[in-house]
């Protein structure tokens, strides 16, 4: 009876001491948290607003969070829908790490995704360019005229990984094998414009956009 | 065979080597070569070359046209033995804008361009 007390207490002060702030978790995080390839396990542990990004998985640790041993906000941690997101997009940090190639592209905006209508030819009404393009982003309006601009945002990047990856250089057992590894990552953003000049009767004179003048290849 | 030798070599002297470049903006404006007439060119002249601006200010007698561009390379190093045992890190941000500033008849009062963001590889890695 004494034994099987002791068997649990034991087990209990080691579940203690590997939780997000007991002692082995400090100590790691002290001694070699900045260059373990875990990181710093206790800020991600019980730290709030828990997510994943480029880098790995990344938590908010307050200033009097430190010693706790579950995060602030555990219920949203756990019950929450977009906690299964940040799940899911913990497992797949570890998966897409493995990528030897990637590519991502987002467009923000509706200028980014199209060319100007055919219909905005000069001549046409500033009313019918508002309905056809909603508000823009600037209007400058003047007693000589007026114009618009449209903007919206390009972002297309892609990457390559040559050599081994921190992850599998893990399990292969020689010593340094992880350094045969070269990454390159390039990112370009551009903004994507449409400027529209009207005269002083508020009817369309020009029409210019970014997307044409790069021939399309935004 | 020499091929193979080569890319080994190559992988080697790049081990643990990253290089990311992020670049914002379209720099048309630094590569158009337009030729800017104060009192002459207009805002019609400026949008035709350089397309519609990244930002516009506007206030009674001026209107500034703002063209952006900018440039980020990091270089990193991380040598690992199980653990990172080094970490090193190179970066360089260099951002180019264009001015143009126009009067109540959208004619060019003045304009300003800075450098060109450098795209030497060298540099970026700190060996200039």
């Amino acid at each position: 009876m004494i034994r099987r007390a002791l068997g649990f207490g034991m087990v209990g002060l080691a579940a203690i001491a590997l939780s997000g702030c007991g002692l082995i978790t400090m100590m790691h995080d002290s001694v070699i948290g900045p260059i373990s390839p875990l990181g710093r396990i206790n800020s991600v542990a019980v730290g709030s607003d828990f997510r994943v990004t480029d880098t790995g998985p990344v938590a908010d640790l307050g200033g009097d969070a430190r010693l706790r041993p579950t995060p602030r906000d555990m219920v949203r941690r756990i019950a929450m829908p977009s906690s299964y997101w940040a799940l899911a997009q913990f497992f797949e940090y570890f998966l897409t790490s493995f990528s030897f190639a990637a590519s991502r592209e987002t467009r923000v905006g509706r200028a980014a995704a199209e060319d100007p209508p055919a219909e905005l030819r000069p001549g046409v009404p500033v009313g019918e360019a508002l309905a056809r393009l909603g508000p823009p982003d600037v209007w400058v309006r003047r007693g000589g005229g007026s114009f618009m601009l449209y903007r919206g945002i390009s972002d297309r990047a892609w990457s390559f990984y040559v050599g081994v990856p921190p992850p599998v250089g893990w399990f292969i057992p020689i010593p340094g094998i992880t350094n045969l590894r070269f990454n390159y990552r390039s990112e370009r953003e551009r903004a994507t414009k449409l400027m529209l000049f009207f005269d002083e009767r508020d009817v369309l004179a020009r029409v210019s956009s970014s997307i044409e003048d790069s021939g399309g290849s935004e | 065979m020499r091929r193979a030798a080569a890319a080994l070599a190559c992988s080697l002297v790049l081990s643990g080597c990253a290089y990311q470049v992020q670049q914002v903006g379209d720099d048309r404006f630094l590569h158009s070569g337009f030729a800017w007439e104060p009192g002459r060119t207009t805002v019609g002249d400026v949008v035709d070359a350089l397309g519609p601006p990244d930002v516009i200010r506007w206030s009674p007698g001026r209107l500034l046209f703002v063209y952006r561009a900018e440039r980020r390379a990091v270089a990193s190093l991380v040598l690992t033995f199980y653990l990172k045992l080094f970490s090193g890190e190179q970066g360089r941000q260099e951002d180019a804008t264009l001015i143009a500033a126009f009067d109540d008849r959208d004619v060019l009062l003045y304009h300003g361009v800075s450098e060109h963001p450098r795209e030497d590889f060298a540099g970026d890695l700190g060996l200039d």
